[in-house]
């Protein structure tokens, strides 16, 4: 038998009751391995005795009590509903919540500030940049922003057309949108300041001209080049518009919103005046030279001095005040210099220039039937041997009823010029009759320079 | 005595105590405690700081009691295994403090004050220090053999299936333990030098 089986069997008996010693005795071959084993297994059995005092298993019991106790809410806390969250609770979800709105809230504006164009945050940041020019209740200030933020976007536009030879819809939109907001604002102002910001707008306009001329691909020219025309235009407005005249005068109404801002279409197309760019010649277009006519000639005297026509320079300088008032003309800047715009003429000023007709039209008839009563003085006494006394004096009337009939030059007339009436159409002066001796016929209504 | 828990009590009482129902939680404090507290006593040799440890084993078991997954196969001997090795992890933690140092060895092992004369009393401590350092000198496995079959009374079986071993494996190692133990308990060993092990 092993020892292992011995001391299996040795432990059994001494569970049952047996002695040490008589289970040596048994296996006396493995007496000297057995008793120590066994020695050592009665020492560890006389632990058995050991126990818990009842005392401490009531200390013990009170413990765990408490222990549960602790646990149990413990679990309450954790199996409590999210909207019945303690103040702490709250208190550190809205840190949380705080600290990551933080952090979005920086990482977007970082991201949306180092944006370029063709970037898609681009747009972002160009509404962000021009929303504290819309907010300025001050206009000079306004202005003042709207024009910086069309030149960051002007350089935008040109650094991504020059990097990737490719048009930044949104930066010409906001262009065009900031420099219309400027005009807006501008035109409240002083004339200074409208001179000013025209100048700007001009210089804009330039830029994208040449934007234009550098542009690889034809539509992005075409795109420019409307733009350029359209910021062209709003400065000329800009220029002639008068110091009290109201912003909205200053409106396109068919190619720009009203609001001023570029349309939410991503094509650059929709924003720019379609008009202009398909056919100009749709946009009202006033002559160089415009025709007066007769109704609108403010000259009322038919003396020659005010009949004279009016020159090209000052027809347009006349033409040039109320023009604003047209919405409708918008015209390129080497072809005009200012817009003219029909005007309904005063009552008065018709009457005027009606009666200065019709005495233009009766001088000569009155000066015909003159002319023929000296003609017929003059025969009847050259058929006669000598005037007699009657005859004379028929000469000297029909004289003076020449020089009644013919009208005389005024002082700042010059009598060798040709005399324009009210209808602009020149007439050779009248001659002033000799009164004696009667000179001959032909030489009746030959201009002579006075001496 | 303790009576063995079966397998049905343990599915029974289990549940209950991870309701939290403190009734559970009693039951299995009498069933355990004072095994429990043997194993302490014999691996610390003081009997208040093992009485402390055997309270502190079952509030570990409290707190840690939801996350216990009750097996359908022995449940009694893993649920068992699974107090023994709270309270073996609260030896090591004992160990690593210093609160053992500065415990004085009892000067008796669960006895009555009025029990035995001082010769006795100092008799039973110098034994109770010379099996509990022997008893160190012992694997985990020698010790819970030991403690189950010879303090606990468990049959080879009963140890075999609370430790998860074969019965063969349980033999060998308790035949290796007491061969230890007689070696280390001898009379001429009896001064030997300190037991090694967890008090070095």
């Amino acid at each position: 038998m092993t020892l292992d089986a011995t001391l299996q069997r040795c432990l059994q008996q001494i569970e049952a009751g047996e002695s040490i010693d008589a289970c040596l005795a048994r296996y006396p071959d493995q007496a000297a391995e057995l008793a120590p084993m066994l020695a050592a297994a009665v020492r560890v059995r006389a632990q058995v005795g050991a126990r818990l005092t009842e005392t401490q298993r009531f200390q013990a019991k009170a413990v765990l009590r408490q222990t549960l106790a602790a646990q149990a809410s413990a679990t309450q806390r954790k199996s409590r509903p999210a909207w019945t969250l303690s103040l702490g609770g709250v208190r550190r979800l809205a840190a949380v919540a705080a600290i990551a709105l933080l952090l979005v809230v920086v990482l977007s504006v970082g991201v949306v500030a180092s944006s370029e164009p063709g970037n898609p945050a681009y747009a972002v940041r160009v509404i962000a940049e021009r929303a504290p020019a819309l907010v300025n209740p001050n206009s000079a200030a306004r202005t003042a922003a709207e024009l910086a933020v069309a030149d960051r976007r002007l350089a935008d536009l040109q650094a991504h057309l020059e990097r990737a030879g490719r048009l930044e819809p949104a930066a010409l939109r906001a262009l065009l949108a900031g420099d219309e907001a400027a005009a807006r604002q501008a035109v409240r102002a002083g004339q200074v300041e409208r001179l000013r910001v025209a100048r700007r707008l001009a210089t804009h306009a330039r830029l994208l001209r040449s934007l234009a001329g550098r542009a690889r691909d034809p539509r992005a020219a075409q795109l420019l080049n409307d733009a350029s025309r359209r910021t062209l235009a709003l400065a000329a407005r800009l220029r002639a518009a008068p110091a009290s005249q109201s912003p909205g005068l200053l409106l396109p109404t068919d190619d720009m919103p009203a609001s001023g801002q570029p349309s939410s279409d991503d094509t650059v197309t929709a924003t720019l005046p379609q008009t202009t760019a398909a056919d100009p010649t749709a946009t009202t277009m006033p002559t160089m030279t415009p025709t007066p006519t007769t109704t609108s000639t403010p000259t009322a005297s038919p003396t020659p001095a005010d009949a004279q026509p009016p020159s090209a320079t000052q027809t347009a300088g006349n033409a040039s005040a109320p023009d604003a008032i047209s919405p409708k003309p918008v015209v390129e800047p080497p072809q005009v210099e200012a817009t003219v715009s029909p005007r309904p003429p005063r009552p008065r000023q018709t009457a005027f220039a009606q009666t200065a007709t019709a005495r233009a039209e009766h001088v000569p008839a009155r000066a015909e039937t003159a002319t023929a009563r000296a003609e017929t003085a003059t025969e009847r006494a050259s058929r006669t041997p000598g005037p007699g006394p009657r005859q004379t004096a028929m000469a000297r009337t029909a004289t003076a009823m020449v020089q009644t009939a013919t009208p005389e030059p005024s002082a700042t007339s010059r009598p060798d010029l040709p005399v324009a009436t009210a209808t602009g159409q020149a007439i050779k002066p009248a001659q002033p009759p000799t009164r004696a001796p009667v000179p001959p016929p032909q030489d009746l209504w030959r201009p002579q320079r006075p001496r | 005595m303790q009576p063995r828990l079966t397998d049905e009590q343990i599915l029974a009482l289990v549940p209950r105590c991870q309701r939290g129902e403190p009734a559970a939680v009693e039951a299995i404090y009498d069933l355990y405690s004072d095994r429990l507290y043997r194993y302490l006593l014999t691996r610390l040799g003081d009997p208040d700081a093992a009485a402390d440890l055997t309270t502190e084993v079952f509030v570990r078991m409290i707190q840690h009691i939801a996350s216990f997954r009750l097996s359908r196969k022995d449940p009694a001997n893993v649920f068992s295994g699974w107090l023994y090795r709270i309270a073996a992890n609260l030896v090591t933690d004992y160990y690593r403090s210093s609160k053992w140092q500065q415990v004085e060895l009892p000067d008796e092992l669960a006895a009555p004050v009025n029990g035995p004369d001082p010769y006795q009393r100092a008799e039973r401590r110098e034994t109770a220090q010379q099996l509990g350092a022997a008893l160190n000198q012992l694997s985990e496995d020698q010790r819970l053999v030991i403690i189950g079959r010879f303090a606990d009374e468990m049959s080879t079986a009963e140890v075999a299936a609370w430790l998860g071993k074969s019965e063969g494996a349980v033999k060998s190692l308790q035949h290796r333990a007491l061969r230890t133990l007689g070696r280390l308990l001898a009379p001429d060993t009896k001064r030997g030098p300190a037991p090694t092990g967890e008090l070095s």
